[in-house]
């Protein structure tokens, strides 16, 4: 008795405890049926295949392992037969279908969802029902007007399963194009969605929505709508703080794209992520006014970007003009350039420093060569007025020195160093400045210094200038030490100059040179033919070497100048600017005591092609007499005791007869770098053709020459 | 000969006074934006060897060695 009232108590809690398989069952179909529901109204419906099926592989396993009734395993299936169906899969499509109703003989399609296909395999899983028609190339499947837009469908369907949403957007872009279908559009909007372009798919699920009612399709209304209500939740939105002040011609971008200026302060919405926002403007009429930022925006943000005006490089800001405009002009001018100096501000860097360097060749028919490097440098303070610059130069000449065209020598190679260096000072409206220069070859040796001062006057527009320069070389031969051969050589300048300031485009100057020779400047190589006076009368100008050697008398005297020589130059230059051009023409006329009167004109004309390259063509033109001394051949005569008579005076130097010389050339400078930063840089190009013709000299009639430059500049 | 030299420099004297002093108008200091151009300096603007050559192959010398001023400005 005892142990059937145990069995029976016992029997009675394992009831009531434990479940039966039925009640077990019964709690995961209601689980498993409002998956199924959920999915075949929101990602079904929304086109979302691939999240559908997922869902409802998982509802199936857990109706595997926990149990379903028969009835709720087929309505899985039936909901995996439609997926698949949609996704193209007719066999699978018809295997779910098949299990279904192996499952629950009662199984059936929702209401809503299945498409006409859907219906023929359904049936034909269910047996007996019409196979579902095989699908028939270029034939559209039931419910849709273009197999093109079905296949595109399809096609973005997989893009998005393989998360390729620029893909998807593009398929399914194509296929609304040829059949608008509103699965289509949700899925589009769905992929928008996914590649962060929430403008795009609030469009494109508006659009969805008003299909899905012109359609009365439920399923996608309430997609699209709970989708609509979701964007307009998640999209971002900005809006723009006009800057304060008299703001003008205010022009503001955003991603490039021009914003209304009546519009500035409503709401935009956007999609989320980087953004750029440019803005230009005037205030107070100034230009030169900028603003740009980058805004990173979130999802759901609201953003405000005040914009805020900034001069840019260079421009005054409105306070400065404001500071500048409250100067009173009757003020005098050095006070009102320290109020402008205040206004402006002290410049960060006080001090500018210029580097250069060069390299320079000449050659001439006359078997002259020369290459000359050099380097220069100067450092300079614009707003104390101090400056300090130096300079070395290394000629290397294939001809005799002093000068490089010396047809009278044998030809050999020489080395000249010359190095020169220049200070100044220039607080206000009075400057000076000196200089000093060493030149040194083996039979030459040259020491120079000089001075100079000027004023700025009549308002900076008249300058005068004054200078001096002394001069002091010591002329040797060959490698002769000079204490063993030299003979000194002096020479004192003084020139007075004005700079005239004519127009805002125009400036003339003027100078005045007079300087004063003293010493044996006479070349120690240069040997010059004698003849008799009948023979000279004969001898022609060009007359080669040769002739001569053979037509000359037998002694050649060297060369002899006058140890005295005044000479004067008067010069004018003019400077006009004519729009992006620059006319510089020099005219100089001179005259010195040995008779020479010469003229040279020297023009040239600069282009700003832009604000990096400048060109220039050159032309030069010089002409001049003979010294009084100058003869093409010179008479000596014997006496009858046997003494030679020589002229006082006889030169070889061409330079010293009548000749006249025609330049050309030109020359290019291209800036380098960023023209606006503090560091400036340039390289310059210059090359000109000399043609010379002598006209009453030996041995040549005419010489031909080419100099070239190439040299960099920096400026810091 | 000399005397043509005296004439010669006397007119060369006052064409220069003419030029400087005709012409003139008072330019302003916002003016002289043009006047400060690497292209309008008043120095030589010759570069590396021009300025000898000329002094070598010329018989001339002397003329503008460099002015200073014309842009009004330090």
């Amino acid at each position: 008795m005892k142990l059937l009232r145990a069995f029976v108590t016992l029997l009675f809690v394992v009831l009531l405890v434990v479940p039966s398989r039925r009640a077990f069952a019964a709690g995961e179909d209601a689980a498993v049926t409002n998956i199924v529901d959920g999915v075949l109204s929101e990602e079904y419906a929304a086109g979302n295949f691939a999240p559908a099926q997922a869902k409802l592989n998982d509802a199936l396993s857990r109706c595997i392992r926990k149990g379903c009734s028969g009835a709720t395993k087929a309505q899985v299936y039936v909901a995996l037969g439609m997926v698949a169906s949609q996704l193209g899969k007719a066999d699978e499509a018809k295997t779910n279908f098949t299990n279904a109703v192996q499952n629950d003989a009662n199984a059936k399609l929702p209401e809503k969802g299945a498409t006409p296909n859907i219906k023929q395999q359904w049936d034909a899983a269910k047996g007996g029902g019409a196979a579902a028609p095989e699908e028939t190339p270029g034939v559209a499947p039931a419910g849709w007007n273009s197999k093109e837009a079905y296949d595109l469908a399809i096609a973005a369907t997989k893009a998005q399963e393989g998360q390729r949403y620029g893909e998807c957007i593009e398929k399914d872009k194509a296929s609304l194009a040829l059949d608008e279908q509103p699965r289509t559009r949700l899925h589009l909007a769905s992929c928008e969605y996914r590649s962060n372009k929430l403008i795009d798919a609030l469009r494109d699920s508006q659009k969805a929505l008003e299909v899905g009612i012109q359609k009365r399709d439920a399923a996608v209304m309430k997609v699209a709508r709970e989708r609509v209500k979701q964007l307009i939740e998640r999209i971002p939105k900005i809006t723009f703080k006009p800057p304060p002040g008299n703001v003008t011609d205010l022009a503001v971008t955003f991603d490039g794209r021009p914003v209304p200026g009546d519009s500035l302060t409503k709401k935009f919405s956007i999609d989320p992520g980087k953004h750029t926002v440019v803005a230009e403007g005037k205030i107070n009429g100034y230009t030169a006014q900028k603003f740009e930022k980058e805004v990173e925006v979130a999802e759901a943000a609201t953003v405000v970007v005040e914009i805020v005006l900034q001069p840019q490089d260079g421009a005054l800001t409105p306070q400065q003009i404001k500071c500048l405009e409250d100067i009173p002009k009757t003020l005098p001018l050095d006070e009102i350039q320290k109020r402008i100096t205040e206004c402006i501000g002290e410049k960060k860097n006080n001090i500018v420093i210029k580097l250069g360097a060069d390299l320079n060749a000449y050659t001439d028919t006359t078997s002259v060569q020369v290459v000359s490097p050099g380097v220069n440098g100067s450092v300079s303070s614009p707003t104390s007025g101090w400056n300090v610059g130096a300079s070395y130069l290394l000629d290397v000449v294939s001809a005799a020195s002093p000068d490089i065209v010396s047809y009278a020598s044998p030809p050999f190679r020489e080395i000249r160093h010359a190095v020169s260096a220049n200070g100044g000072y220039k607080p206000k409206l009075y400057g000076v400045q000196a200089n000093g220069n060493i030149s040194v070859e083996p039979d030459y040796l040259s020491l120079s210094i000089g001075a100079a001062a000027t004023a700025d006057l009549n308002d900076k527009l008249t300058t005068p200038r004054f200078g001096i320069n002394y001069s002091h070389d010591t002329i040797g031969k060959g490698s002769t030490p000079f204490s063993v051969y030299s003979k000194e050589f002096y020479s004192t300048t003084f020139d007075l100059g004005l700079t005239q300031v004519l127009s805002p485009t125009t400036v003339l100057q003027a100078a005045a040179t007079a300087q004063f020779e003293r010493g044996d400047q006479s070349k120690p190589y240069r040997h010059v033919p004698m003849f008799s006076p009948e023979v000279a009368k004969a001898v022609k100008a060009g007359a080669t070497i040769r002739l001569s050697d053979t037509n000359r008398l037998q002694f050649r005297p060297l060369e002899q100048l006058p140890t005295e020589r005044d000479r004067y130059a008067l010069a004018v230059r003019l400077i006009q600017r004519l729009g992006k051009s620059t006319l510089r023409a020099e005219e100089r006329f001179y005259m010195d005591t040995w008779g020479i009167i010469a003229s040279t004109t020297d023009v040239r004309f600069l282009v700003d092609i832009n604000k990096r390259i400048r060109v220039w063509p050159h032309l030069r033109l010089n002409g001049q007499t003979g010294a009084d001394f100058h003869k093409r051949a010179y008479t000596a005569t014997t006496l009858k005791n046997g003494v030679v008579v020589l002229p006082l005076y006889r030169t070889g130097d061409r330079e010293n007869a009548p000749m006249g010389t025609v330049t050309g050339g030109g020359g290019a400078r291209y800036g380098i770098g960023n023209l606006e930063a503090e560091s400036k840089a340039g390289l310059t190009f210059a090359l000109d053709i000399m043609y010379s013709r002598f006209f009453d000299s030996l041995y040549i009639l005419q010489r031909t020459a080419a100099y070239a430059t190439v040299a960099f500049d920096v400026e810091f | 000969m000399a005397q043509i030299r005296t004439i010669v420099f006397k007119a060369a004297l006052v064409v220069v006074a003419l030029a400087v002093t005709s012409g003139c108008v008072k330019v302003m200091p916002y003016e002289r934006g043009t006047l400060a151009l690497p292209s309008m300096t008043t120095e030589d603007i010759a570069i590396g060897i021009d300025g000898h050559v000329r002094g070598v192959s010329e018989g001339a010398a002397g003329g503008l060695s460099g002015g200073g001023g014309g842009c009004g400005c330090n």
